[in-house]
């Protein structure tokens, strides 16, 4: 397949269990290697870097909003925030690093709950430290793997609303995979998949 | 590396970790602790050793000699005392009966007869304080004795003994004095009187057997100067020199020796301990594999990972050493009491900073070793596990695998050998460690293994949940079976052997042995001797007459030249300086076989020289000789030719008269000779009065009860055996801990288990009996396993190595097992119980 995704497009990959989205994001995030052809991420060409260097660059450019939240059980909502800015070492001090997880905590509607652990949240409101943490180290690219998956239809609504404002005022690229077609339907293009192929690319008015 | 980040979350680890850490790192400590303490007590007698050699050895130089020292070396002894000496002292020590009139009893003794002035270095500690300078005043014959030798003749200071013609009135027992101590004063308890009084005991005859020491108080330096400048000249004339200096390195030779092997037994703590970090860390990274993957997500390097958990487990390690530090500081403490009598100088409790550091090096070091695997395991974690949890990291390749099992092999080779007394002790107690460790890993998957395809399938939910929990994912079987049945293995064959050797010492007690032996019967009291055990109703077993000889000459060599030829090889030096023992037989003894050569066929007298001779195995090997070898004594001062027939291999265990030198009858009889009787009498009240009669008939002879000797060695094994046991319990001790680590991180990993069968509806009582059916499998498992073991082991020792019959100590060893499985069952049980706290919506909710 082919499949260019420009700056600040939003692109959702939409198809049934086993068409290969998770593969297909894997592979555009760098954490698979395609066994022929080339993947290219912010303008560098991913084969071109060792497991180190693609690390690094995720550390950089990318996001991630995963199905099961990927929280660390053991570190506080804060704490999971500041995992990717510390990463980055920005801003340089801690102070200002705790200050702008717990803005973006904030953002998420979280702010009353900074010191809960993942178990001491609900799915909604992990999946929302998920998301500020996806935008913590102010990502060019953000790849969203099911995110309201785990969620009722309610809460999941929720999160959608929050990942699309998000990504509004921030202008991420944002690559979402997903089965919900009233999500999908929320992206500039819809990528269907079938059989580990691109069925049909849909331009949503 | 990104160093703010991986600080930043090892400091949210350790926070989040803090209990595992202490519990694993508690499994380590025992072993850490072992070798802390050994390696603190060691340092520390060292440097009590220097400081009190001098006062052990009673002077700056000793000079001793099997007859009266040459004018030739009492004119070089002069030389040194005008040079740089101040003062010299004179001793005659002999073995020899005393006996009590009051009471009738009688006793061997070592008798050590000195001028006032000894000791030179030091002081004898009497009491009443001043009792030696009482034995040296005027008016009757005075002593001083053991304060075991009061008791066993059954008198008080103030009592009177006899030692051969003369009466003496004891003036106080000995303390602490030069010369000898601990279990030495055992057998031979000392009598320590002036040196006139010797001749009129009548005591010293020719042939007995008499030392003379020259003690001489001198500068160090001289003392050195001089022993490099006689050494030859003193070897020559047959006398063993003794200096501070050479004490020092005899007596710190002999604590290294000891604690070193008792180390040993701390390693195996030790490996237990990495055992039980190793199953830990494994528990904790399979934690982590969903949040390494997720880091590794959102940027975070193979290196930064690695360097999150690396430093976790360094810190693992320093709890380990740390706990184990504090912990052998008190050990060290506590082993001088519990080595009470087996160390020659008192230890003060001493701080060794040395110790701690080899404690905080080794505790990381293992600790480092066996946690490495599964860290491996975690920074091989593929991030696309974050979005497909059924990503699990490829399994190392064989190569990497085998290159991590060298590396842990290896590194537990190298602490050893270097903890062993020996290399070849370091390197049979590594493999047998390996060995053993395999053994019962392999039996316990076995076990598992066969349980799943046996399991009782009509059975209660419980049993069959119980011991499914054996083999099912995440069992701690294999660890938990590992270390408390390793704990066991070592308890039981430390007990077996020890056992299985009293039993013997009991056996050579039995009716077929002798239980007295006689010393230094003289060629005139051979008959009359005979006679008098006979009346009494003893059995003579052995007699066998002794020649006291020296080496002269190998083939054409002289003994100086043969030592000349190889100055550092101690053992041939020994054995071509030695005093020999010659007797004469005609027939073997059942205790000797001969290996090599041909045994004579009987009565040879009026042979020519060269005349036949019979070595021992091991010293013909030490002199470098074997058959059809010439060899020329001396036998007190008659050259003697001979000729190598026969090489014999001799069992030294049995209580018996065994020679190394042995000639055919009627050849060696003509030279001044004594007698050794072996004899038996089984009531020991007979012995005791035969004992008594035997003093005042024959007042040379000396006589050992064998239940004295038994006695001592009893006391001494004893000893030695309660610090064995001590740290076999530490290895024990750490198999229950890692067993309690073990049950606790299953109580973890079963939570989810237990709140959604408790959700189905299941009660407490059967959750409990599940937790209980497993602990009991588990404990019934590593007793039975580690109590097999040690069966086999021991057998394998006491028949092998120890070449004795084996008696298996059945009762010993179903006590040991049913109390290990007690412990670890209840151990178990207890911690892996589940608990009623927490409702079940909110552990689901959790997971």
């Amino acid at each position: 397949m082919t499949l260019e995704v420009a700056e600040g497009e939003v692109v959702a990959i939409l198809g049934p269990s086993g068409s290969g989205k998770t593969t297909l994001l894997g592979l555009l995030a760098g954490l698979d290697f395609p066994s022929e052809g080339e993947v290219e991420l912010a303008g560098r060409r991913l084969s071109d870097l060792d497991e180190d260097g693609r690390a690094a660059l995720r550390s950089s450019q990318v996001g991630f909003v995963f199905q099961s939240f990927q929280l660390v059980p053991t570190l506080t909502a804060l704490e999971n925030v500041l995992v990717p800015l510390e990463l980055l070492g920005r801003p340089a001090d801690a102070a200002g690093r705790a200050g702008r997880a717990r803005d973006l905590l904030g953002r998420v509607g979280l702010a009353e709950r900074l010191g809960h652990y993942p178990a001491q949240l609900s799915g909604g409101e992990q999946q929302r430290v998920g998301i500020a943490r996806a935008f913590a180290g102010e990502p060019r690219v953000l790849f969203a793997d099911e995110p309201t998956g785990n969620l009722d239809a309610e809460t999941g609504q929720s999160i959608v609303e929050l990942l699309f404002s998000l990504n509004r005022e921030r202008d991420t690229t944002l690559v979402v995979v997903t089965h919900d077609l009233a999500l999908a339907r929320r992206a500039d293009r819809i990528i269907h998949l079938e059989g580990g192929r691109i069925a049909r690319i849909e331009s949503t008015p | 590396m990104n160093r703010t980040f991986v600080l930043a979350m090892l400091r949210r680890e350790i926070g989040a970790s803090r209990r595992r850490l202490v519990l694993y790192g508690a499994c380590m400590a025992f072993g850490v602790a072992a070798l802390v303490g050994l390696h603190g007590l060691r340092a520390t007698t060292a440097r009590a050793i220097d400081a009190q050699a001098a006062r052990l050895l009673g002077a700056d130089l000793r000079l001793s000699r099997r007859a009266p020292l040459p004018d030739e070396v009492r004119d070089r002894v002069d030389a040194l005392l005008t040079t740089s000496g101040t003062a010299s002292a004179e001793m005659t020590r002999f073995g020899s009966m005393v006996s009590a009139p009051a009471t009738g009893r009688s006793r061997l003794v070592d008798v050590q007869a000195a001028e006032s002035v000894h000791p030179l270095r030091g002081t004898v500690e009497t009491t009443p304080p001043g009792a030696w300078a009482t034995v040296h005043a005027p008016g009757p014959p005075k002593a001083i004795v053991d304060p075991s030798l009061l008791l066993q003749l059954g008198i008080d200071v103030g009592g009177t003994i006899v030692l051969g013609a003369t009466h003496f009135d004891v003036v106080g027992t000995i303390g602490r004095a030069p010369g000898s101590f601990g279990m030495q004063t055992q057998i031979a308890p000392r009598v320590w009187i002036t040196r006139e009084a010797v001749e009129s005991t009548g005591l010293v005859a020719p042939g007995s057997l008499v030392e003379y020491l020259l003690f001489v108080r001198a500068p160090t330096a001289g003392v050195a100067a001089w022993v490099e400048a006689n050494e030859a000249a003193l070897e020559d004339a047959h006398t063993s020199v003794q200096t501070v200096a050479g004490l020092e390195q005899d007596l710190e030779r002999g604590v290294g020796m000891m604690t070193r092997f008792l180390g040993l037994v701390g390693l195996a703590a030790l490996a237990l301990g990495g055992v039980g970090v190793a199953a830990g860390v494994r528990v904790l990274v399979r934690d982590k594999l969903d949040t390494t993957a997720m880091l590794r997500c959102v940027g975070a390097s193979s290196r930064d990972v690695f360097a999150i958990y690396g430093l976790l487990a360094l810190l693992l390690g320093a709890v380990a050493g740390g706990i184990g530090s504090l912990l052998g500081v008190g050990l060290q403490w506590g082993l001088p009491a519990l080595l009470h009598g087996l160390i020659p100088v008192d230890v003060p409790p001493r701080f060794e900073p040395s110790a701690v550091a080899t404690g905080l090096v080794l505790g990381l070091w293992v600790t480092l070793l066996f946690a490495a695997g599964p860290l491996l395991d975690l920074i091989r974690v593929p991030p696309l596990r974050s979005l497909r949890a059924d990503f699990a990291a490829e399994p190392l390749p064989l190569r990497g695998r085998l290159l991590a099992m060298g590396a842990l092999g290896a590194s537990l080779l190298a602490v050893s050998i270097w903890q062993a007394p020996t290399a070849l002790v370091g390197v049979g107690f590594a493999v047998g460690l390996g060995a053993v460790l395999a053994l019962l890993a392999i039996a316990a998957r076995l076990l598992a293994s066969g349980l799943r395809h046996s399991l009782p399938a009509p059975s209660p939910y419980w049993l069959r949940q119980g011991l499914a929990n054996l083999f099912r994912p995440r069992n701690h079987t294999v660890s938990s079976v590992l270390t408390v049945g390793f704990g066991v293995f070592l308890v039981g064959t430390l007990h077996g052997v020890r056992s299985n050797l009293m039993h013997q010492l009991t056996i050579d007690s039995g009716p077929t042995r002798p239980n007295l032996i006689l010393f230094d019967v003289q060629p005139d009291q051979l008959d009359p001797l005979a006679s008098l055990l006979q009346d009494r109703g003893a059995v003579v077993l052995d007699r066998a007459p002794l020649v006291s000889a020296r080496l002269a000459r190998i083939g054409e060599e002289t003994v100086s030249a043969r030592i000349a030829r190889d100055p550092e090889d101690r053992e041939a030096r020994w054995a071509l300086l030695r005093e020999y023992r010659l007797s004469h037989a005609s027939d073997l003894r059942p205790s000797e076989t001969v290996a090599v050569g041909k045994w004579w066929d009987g009565p040879e007298a009026g042979m020519a020289e060269p005349l036949p001779v019979s070595l021992e195995k091991g010293i013909a090997g030490a002199l470098g000789v074997g058959l059809g070898d010439a060899i020329t004594w001396d036998i007190q001062g008659v050259a003697v030719q001979s000729v190598v027939t026969s090489l014999r291999a001799v069992d030294w265990s049995q209580l018996s008269t065994n020679f190394v030198a042995l000639f055919p009858p009627g050849l060696i009889e003509q030279a001044p000779s004594t007698t050794v009787f072996l004899a038996r009498h089984p009531d020991p009240d007979v012995r005791a009065s035969l004992q008594r009669d035997l003093v005042r008939e024959f007042p040379n002879v000396s006589v050992l009860d064998a239940s004295v000797l038994l006695e001592a060695i009893d006391a001494m094994t004893n000893r030695v055996g309660l610090a064995v046991r001590v740290l076999a319990l530490f290895t024990l001790a750490t198999g229950f801990l890692i067993l309690v680590a073990a049950a606790a991180m299953a109580r973890g990993e079963r939570t989810r288990e237990v709140v959604l069968l408790r959700t189905l509806g299941a009660s407490t009582a059967v959750l409990r009996r599940v937790i209980a059916t497993e602990a009991m499998a588990l404990g019934a498992l590593a007793s039975v396993l580690g109590t097999g073991l040690a069966l086999v082991a021991t057998w394998a020792l006491v028949r092998f190595l120890f070449e004795l019959p084996f008696a298996p100590p059945l009762a010993d060893f179903a006590a040991l097992a049913l109390s290990s499985f007690a412990i670890s069952a209840s151990l178990g049980g207890a911690v892996g119980r589940p608990t009623a706290a927490g409702s079940p919506l909110a552990v689901l909710r959790a997971s």
